[in-house]
């Protein structure tokens, strides 16, 4: 902790982004050093849809630096993060500008680009992206130490498949990461696997033994047919090979050994097995009244991951098409978000108090897993200190349907790599690149392309990245740190 | 365009026809074609893998369920892009212990074959036939090098029926069962056009109509090397799709073909539609599904049949919703349909799925007819438009809302088409209800369709459905469906001349029976040819 203070506070001193780079690395450098004792840094992303009111959205200044803002006034969205404002990074004037550079903008677009960069390729009659996604990237640069490189999560999935709009991780081909949606499943995932504590140790060598034995026949099984393929074809096994190989990594905690993890012994506590998530039948797991419970569940698995260190990445898209729970019988998307430039009152005020309720909403589901985390002793801190939360959002303005100016907040203590308890704009308040636009595949001056914040994450982690996704946004996001 | 209009000459693709009768594997036969598409091997479904697992061992439960679901290309789940990912594996794992421990009970090996010398030998040939029959073709010797090794591996550590559980799983979970390979034989030079093996051959053809391996029949086919000509193979696919199984995988493509897998989950405001209710979407999902079971049964598959009947298969909800005489105890069965309404088009089932939550869409319903029945393209919006449809409007029609697209000039190239199709489907709500006004003014269902041989004015969706079942356009259609769901793969130039037979054969009988069309498709020499990849 104190460490990270200082640095803080050097960072503070240095000021100005230009600096920043060649810091960050340096400070990487000795993070590497230092991690016999560093808790380790995690990263989730949350995606939710449908695009806010910016009037509502951005927080409210309340004096002359961007420290000085306040979630709470009328009508805010973000208010349920009052209490967690010191931890927020809120970033105003961020664009999805490869969707309108480089072909597809719309609802399409911002799922696949949220986490690649990428621009849309529509060449397979689906919309996917040309690279993989931030959280696939992380997984494979810093979760091999762990049980499981990533988890992707679904809060809620109507239709049970994966489709354009609820998938945000994709491999580098290109290809959707499955999610899951039961937290039971994923308990069983995370935990179920493990044997009876305190076996007897020789029991426990040859259930590993055994272990061994079968995943070496399936990397066997599996290389002889990749060693078959070339190209496309062959990637495919890889992937097969890449997860056969997580299962392996996996069989040596299968022992009474402590965790060989380098980090402080998360409390006992926050990583036991606790209570068990009940189970739903696929019936209720498609039930949208149960929406909300189901949500709280995945985030009290990413906790519970966390803070067992089974895995240091986690993406989960919340998506609700009404909200029964909180009175919103309408279909959020087409009665809501489509209508909020209405004119005639008292509709407009009815829609748009709407669209903050459901926004809020969304808010309170960060707050939790703040909270959560916070509940989590990790030295002198607490696992939020040590996480990087990304919440993104589908569109920008919702009664425009853009993808300019998307909702992005950076939440947790981001291991001290970002300057938290902020308000900023990533372009000045008030520009609009769409003013200047000569339509698709033409330059949207003066916007500021999300891949910068996607590089500086990912430098935040260690990857030495000056791009992610498309290659013609380069550089991190100044002003982070 | 997805289709090509490049045409290679058929004489050059059929080379004379081999009369070798070599053995499958010794000595290379010539191909029968100039061109082929690529090598590739495909990853199971998840009801490919439980079919897989109950042909291996008869009696398997379904073990796929908590697996997680395919994405879908071009509509359909059955792509060949279908990866094993890191969750997937550990799905897999789970299942495979499960089916392992199952398939240990049912075999017995410990009884079978007691401690002593022969133990092993004893247990590796049951096992080995286990391996065998999941790989849905014989052991290499490298196979067998590799199994032996496992075996032994696993009984060093384990008492024999726990040795013999590892093994199993190792085969539940091995890429040789959860890959169908299409690769031709090994050895095969690189980017050359090289016969499937006769094994790969049978699980192709197997895959294609009923989801689950090759038969017995089927294997002693291939063994035999009775698979090589276009009549063998006919014979083998009419036998097959007389099975339970067959319609099954037909059932499963109509429902990915018409877009309707996601009933179960279907959501609307019962504010705007008061017969909404869970109970309504038991009804409507049962009525759809005993209309295509029955289409399938006793109709032949007709697609005819499918897009114009004039009869449904209704419960009392249902019969009471589309105003029309009920089975006299109210459970479901078979009823004519109100003349407005014809086939599956006009289900309530199609009408919500392609609707709004609080309205009907023209717009779905347009885009669902051109680009799944006409197998038209519809690019995406422009970048330059902002989407935003219409709200709802007490004083005014869904039609009246939504004609201002054809005002925009941007919009209206594909609104042109789009939208007199959705508007012929406004005499139906955005549940499927018949209705003569909306909002107290009276509706206008007029509606036309541009087709290959002109245009087609209408009034209403059972009108457009009665001229969609006899439609050259449809005809020319549901054989591209059929082969990106069986093939797994959007079609290429290579794909011309089997694409063209598949649907000279569809259309040869004027009831559209989509047996007909995947019997052509597995007849074609392009079914067992590919070009072997270059590393």
């Amino acid at each position: 902790m104190l460490r990270q203070l200082s640095r803080r506070n050097l960072l503070k001193l240095l000021g100005g982004s230009a600096a920043a780079l060649p810091l960050a690395n340096l400070l990487g450098t000795s993070d590497a050093h230092a991690q016999t004792t560093a808790p380790p840094l995690r990263f989730v992303a949350i995606f939710t849809p449908h695009g806010c009111l910016p009037e509502f959205w951005n927080p409210q200044s309340t004096g002359a630096t961007d420290a000085d803002f306040t979630l709470d006034f009328a009508n805010s969205m973000l208010l349920p993060l009052q209490p967690h404002k010191s931890k927020l990074l809120v970033v105003d004037g961020l664009d999805y500008r490869v969707l309108y550079e480089h072909g597809l903008t719309g609802h399409e677009g911002a799922p696949v680009t949220f986490l690649t960069g990428s621009k849309v390729n529509t060449a397979s009659g689906d919309d996917l992206p040309e690279s993989a996604s931030l959280d696939q990237v992380l997984g494979n640069a810093i979760g091999g130490g762990t049980k499981f490189r990533s988890l992707q999560l679904n809060a809620w999935e109507q239709f049970g498949g994966q489709h354009v709009y609820n998938s945000i991780s994709f491999t580098a081909n290109g290809s959707r990461v499955p999610f899951e949606r039961d937290p039971a499943a994923v308990y069983q995932r995370l935990f179920g696997n493990a044997p009876p504590p305190a076996a007897d140790p020789a029991e426990a060598d040859k259930l590993i033994a055994r272990r061994k034995s079968l995943l070496g026949f399936l990397t066997k099984d599996a290389t002889r047919l990749r060693d078959r393929l070339a190209g496309e074809e062959r990637q495919k096994l890889e992937a097969h090979l890449e997860a056969l190989a997580d299962i392996e990594r996996r069989i040596g905690s299968l022992s009474t050994a402590p965790n060989p993890a380098p980090t402080p012994v998360p409390s006992t506590e926050a990583c036991s097995a606790g209570v068990v998530p009940p189970q739903y039948g696929l019936g209720e797991l498609g039930n949208l009244a149960r929406l909300p419970e189901l949500t709280k569940l995945h985030m009290d698995m990413i906790t519970r991951a966390f803070a067992c260190d089974f895995t240091r990445v986690a993406t989960i898209t919340i998506s609700a098409p009404s909200m029964p729970w909180i009175q919103i019988n309408e279909d959020v998307h087409n009665d809501l978000a489509h209508r909020l430039d209405v004119t005639t009152e008292p509709l407009r005020t009815q829609i748009r108090t709407k669209m903050v309720t459901a926004q809020r909403w969304y808010a309170e589901q960060v707050a939790y897993l703040m909270t959560q985390l916070a509940s989590v002793q990790e030295g002198s801190g607490t696992a939020l200190d040590n996480t990087i939360i990304l919440w993104g959002n589908e569109l920008g303005d919702a009664s425009g349907h853009m993808n300019v100016r998307v909702p992005t907040v950076l939440a947790g203590g981001a291991g001290g790599r970002f300057r938290m308890g902020r308000f900023i704009h990533a372009r000045p308040a008030g520009s609009n690149p769409l003013s200047g636009w000569g339509g698709p595949g033409s330059p949207l001056p003066g916007a500021v392309a999300h891949n910068k914040l996607l590089v500086s994450i990912a430098q935040a982690f260690g990857v030495n990245v000056n791009t992610f996704g498309h290659p013609d946004y380069t550089g991190p996001l100044a002003g982070l740190t | 365009m997805r289709i090509i209009r490049f045409c290679i000459p058929a004489a050059l693709l059929l080379a004379a026809a081999s009369c070798s009768s070599d053995k499958p594997g010794t000595g290379k036969e010539p191909p029968e074609v100039s061109e082929a598409s690529s090598a590739r091997v495909r990853r199971l479904t998840r009801v490919e893998y439980d079919n897989s697992l109950a042909t291996v061992v008869p009696g398997m439960p379904s073990l796929s369920g908590t697996f997680a679901p395919e994405d879908t290309i071009l509509g359909f789940s059955t792509h060949d892009r279908l990866q094993v990912t890191s969750l997937l594996a550990d799905q897999v794992d789970n299942a495979a212990l499960n089916a392992a421990l199952f398939a240990k009970n049912q075999l017995k090996i410990h009884e079978k074959c007691p401690s002593g010398a022969d133990e092993e030998q004893c247990t590796t040939d049951i096992l080995f036939d286990v391996a065998s029959r999941a790989f849905r073709r014989p052991l290499t010797t490298e196979d067998r090098a590799d199994l032996l090794a496992f075996w032994q591996d696993a009984r060093k550590t384990a008492d024999p029926q726990t040795a013999h559980r590892i093994f199993l799983q190792g085969i539940f979970a091995s890429a040789s069962f959860l890959y169908r390979t299409e690769l031709g034989e090994q050895g095969e030079g690189a980017n050359q056009v090289a016969r499937m093996t006769p094994y790969e051959v049978a699980s192709a053809l197997s895959f294609a109509i009923t989801a689950a391996p090759p038969d017995a029949e089927l294997l002693a086919a291939a063994e035999a090397g009775e698979l090589k000509t276009a009549d063998q193979r006919e014979a083998h696919a009419r036998r097959l799709l007389a099975t339970p199984a067959a319609q099954k995988r037909l059932a499963h493509f109509i429902r990915e073909w018409l877009g309707i897998t996601g009933l179960a989950n279907l959501n609307k405001n019962n504010q705007v539609f008061p017969a909404f209710s869970a109970a309504f979407k038991d009804s409507s999902q049962a009525e759809t599904r005993a209309f295509i079971d029955h289409v399938l049964a006793n109709e032949g598959g007709s697609v005819k049949e499918l897009l114009g009947a004039n009869y449904t298969f209704a419960d009392g909800r249902m019969s009471q919703f589309y105003g029309t005489t009920s089975t006299p105890n109210g459970t479901i069965g078979k009823v004519p349909l109100p003349a407005d309404r014809a086939g599956i088009l006009t289900q309530a089932s199609v009408l919500a799925t392609y609707a709004l939550f609080d309205s009907s869409s023209p717009i779905r319903r347009g885009k669902f007819v051109l680009t799944r029945l006409l197998c038209r393209e519809i690019p995406p919006p422009p970048a330059t438009v902002v989407i935003i449809p219409p709200a709802p409007a007490a004083d005014s029609t869904t039609r009246a809302r939504f004609a201002a697209h054809t005002n925009n000039p941007a919009c209206a190239g594909c609104h042109r088409s789009l939208d007199p199709i959705g508007f012929g489907f406004e005499n139906f709500d955005g549940l499927g209800k018949s209705r003569t006004t909306e909002n107290g003014i009276a509706v206008d269902a007029s509606g036309s369709l541009e087709h290959s041989n002109g245009t087609f004015p209408f009034t209403g969706g059972g009108e457009l459905a009665r001229f969609l079942s006899t439609s050259d356009d449809v005809a020319n259609c549901v054989p591209l469906q059929l082969f990106r769901y069986a093939m797994g793969r959007e079609e290429d130039t290579v794909d011309e001349q089997l694409l063209s037979e598949m649907r000279t054969a569809f259309k040869a009988n004027p009831r559209l029976q989509l047996g007909d069309a995947l019997v052509s498709l597995v007849r074609s020499p392009y079914f067992t040819h590919r070009r072997t990849l270059s590393p």
